[in-house]
């Protein structure tokens, strides 16, 4: 039997619960719109809560403008202890009193973190997470790597720990960066250790969900248009371009020369989101110096 | 124009100055201790609209202050006087240099003018630093640049108007309170709603928000709401189109719950300070699901509150 063709496209704005992995959640939302063509920008851990952005039908295609987004992350830095994964869910492998750790010099420390800066990080190795390995008590070899930090903001001490303080820490951070490993550098730089526990993606970009974790998104958040959802991709000042000219519609697809003018008001990798009169998104095109080149052609016009 | 401040000397800064931010303030700050220096006054030179509204207004940001709100601000910043200058189409036409001989130069006797190094202003942004250098020796006045201040609050993002219109597009009222220096705050006057709340045990007022002005993106806010007799109540607020009863409504409303309040607010201004960002929005397969929600909003934004 041949299968119905998709009538659905659009973006989900989920939010995570713990216990489950992000592919789970896909799951879900397969059987949530009978569509098989799920995807997802920006895995998050098992352990962790918050914002998963997933693309329904055609959509998946769009999902490669979504991987570079900044992220911001809440999260609580137990100080004191160290673990073997770096966050609540490893074993505890080194102790130290940081009874007499102040705010302030919490902040300090935080401070030295924000812009850009080398990291080591974790990714997956061997075709398997590194949380996996990690647990496992495997061995990683992990080479630093640039990544930005935005904005490290320590809002304040939550509860003590064995008489160590446990702080709650706000980051806004480039794509890639690891928060697990912010929180025990940071142990480190004061002195001890630390390891990150509660961790919740509160945006990507500009798409965020509330500090409490809303346990019914998964069945309940609204399908968001594609063209609403690319509107939000640039701090609400995407680029679109409507169309409808039938000679400039045949050509669709196709590069389109601009080295006559040579417009250099126009920056290398600029984007525009081509619509036809009826605002349905056709095609996203990037410039690339000297010509507007197609990145992604949309089967058919979708809303 | 003539004489604006008799004949006291003046330092000065131009600009829109919308949100009366973090930057804007620490600017002010420079206006005023070169003031001091010199004995002279600190005068804050802005519009009374955005001048992009006038010369490109398809493109016009969305404001974050309304004209009064900028005023309530910048006398809050210590300035010693805030001239608004009426920006309509002549003088989006008028020559930069006409503009600095007739408004700071004659009118506000300037002996000193700060501004960023990228400053543009006038017809086709023909002003820059480099004609206020140019103007200064003849006219006694000194053009000094801006010192930037690296931030102090862990933050490595330069605070302008444009990132905080950004991270308010994504709801993100937290992020814009901390380059704010203060919530994003939007007045309005409360209008006859379709009393649809009341019957679902949650009265709300509708809040007439100009469309001039900024909104947080769609979604459930906890709020802190200034009503007419200047008393403060917590608050749970809707920004949206109304998914469940108005399908195909297109402008954004902004809905306050009130907690703790009851009383007819209807026809008083509204001051609306978001705090936090509760929820996004949704579809509600029925008016139970909606009352229960509504619920948890409300306790949402208490906890949020306290």
């Amino acid at each position: 039997m041949a299968r119905k063709p998709a009538v659905t496209h659009g973006f989900v704005v989920v939010d995570k619960p713990t216990g489950m992995t992000s592919h789970d959640v896909v799951g879900r939302l397969r059987r949530r719109f009978n569509e098989r063509r799920i995807g997802h920008s920006g895995t998050l851990d098992p352990d962790a809560t918050g914002v998963l952005i997933v693309a329904v039908g055609n959509a998946t295609r769009l999902l490669q403008f979504f991987g570079d987004l900044p992220k911001t992350y809440t999260g609580e830095v137990v100080f004191g202890s160290a673990t073997s994964t770096l966050d609540a869910s490893g074993e505890v492998v080194a102790t130290r009193d940081m009874s007499a750790l102040t705010i302030e010099r919490v902040r300090e420390a935080a401070r030295t973190f924000v812009g850009d800066i080398m990291q080591v990080p974790a990714l997956k190795v061997d075709g398997r997470r590194l949380h996996e390995i990690a647990r496992e008590g495997g061995e990683v070899e992990r080479k630093p790597r640039p990544v930005t930090v935005h904005r490290y903001v320590v809002h304040g001490e939550v509860e003590r720990i064995d008489d160590n303080p446990v702080v709650r820490i706000e980051v806004t951070c480039s794509s890639g960066t690891y928060i697990r490993t912010l929180a025990a550098d940071l142990g480190e730089l004061l002195g001890g250790y630390a390891h990150l526990r509660n961790l919740r993606r509160r945006a990507i970009g500009g798409f965020i969900v509330g500090d409490v974790l809303d346990e019914t998104s998964i069945d309940s958040s609204p399908l968001m248009p594609v063209v609403a959802a690319l509107a939000r991709l640039d701090g609400g000042e995407s680029s679109f371009v409507a169309v409808d000219d039938d000679r400039v519609l045949a050509s669709l697809g196709d590069v389109m020369d601009t080295s006559p003018s040579r417009d250099t008001s126009i920056a290398h990798g600029e984007r525009r989101f081509v619509l036809d009169s009826h605002h349905r998104l056709l095609a996203v095109y990037e410039h690339a110096g000297d010509a507007w080149r197609p990145v992604v052609v949309m089967p058919e016009p979708v809303h | 124009m003539v004489n604006a401040l008799g004949d006291v000397r003046t330092v000065v800064t131009i600009g829109a100055y919308d949100g009366v931010h973090l930057g804007h303030r620490a600017v002010i700050s420079q206006v005023r201790e070169r003031a001091k220096a010199l004995g002279a006054r600190s005068v804050v030179v802005t519009f009374d609209r955005h001048p992009a509204s006038v010369v490109r207004p398809e493109s016009a940001p969305k404001l974050l202050t309304d004209p009064q709100q900028k005023l309530e601000l910048l006398a809050s910043t210590g300035v010693d006087a805030t001239l608004v200058v009426p920006f309509g189409e002549s003088q989006s036409q008028e020559a930069p240099r006409d503009f600095v001989q007739r408004v700071l130069v004659d009118a506000l006797k300037m002996r000193a003018v700060i501004v960023g190094e990228d400053f543009h202003f006038g017809h086709k942004r023909g002003g820059n630093v480099a004609l206020l250098r140019e103007m200064a020796p003849s006219n006694d006045f000194e053009v000094s640049p801006l010192k930037l201040v690296a931030r102090a609050d862990g933050v490595n993002e330069a605070v302008s108007s444009t990132a905080i219109r950004r991270a308010l597009s994504g709801g993100d009222v937290r992020r814009a309170s901390e380059m704010l220096g203060r919530n994003h705050e939007v007045r309005g006057t409360v209008a006859q709603g379709d009393k649809r709340g009341r019957t679902i045990g949650f009265p709300t007022a509708n809040v007439a928000i100009d469309a001039s002005l900024c909104l947080p993106a769609d979604g459930v806010y906890a709020a802190r709401v200034t009503v007419g007799d200047g008393s403060s109540h917590p608050a749970a607020i809707n920004i949206g189109r109304r998914p469940t009863f108005y399908e195909h409504a297109q402008q954004s409303l902004l809905e306050a719950h009130l907690l703790d309040f009851t009383g007819d607010l209807y026809g008083q201004t509204l001051r609306v300070s978001f705090v936090e960002f509760l929820r996004g929005e949704r579809k509600f397969s029925g008016v139970e699901e909606l009352r229960s929600q509504l619920q948890n909003d409300i306790a949402q934004a208490r906890a949020a509150l306290t």
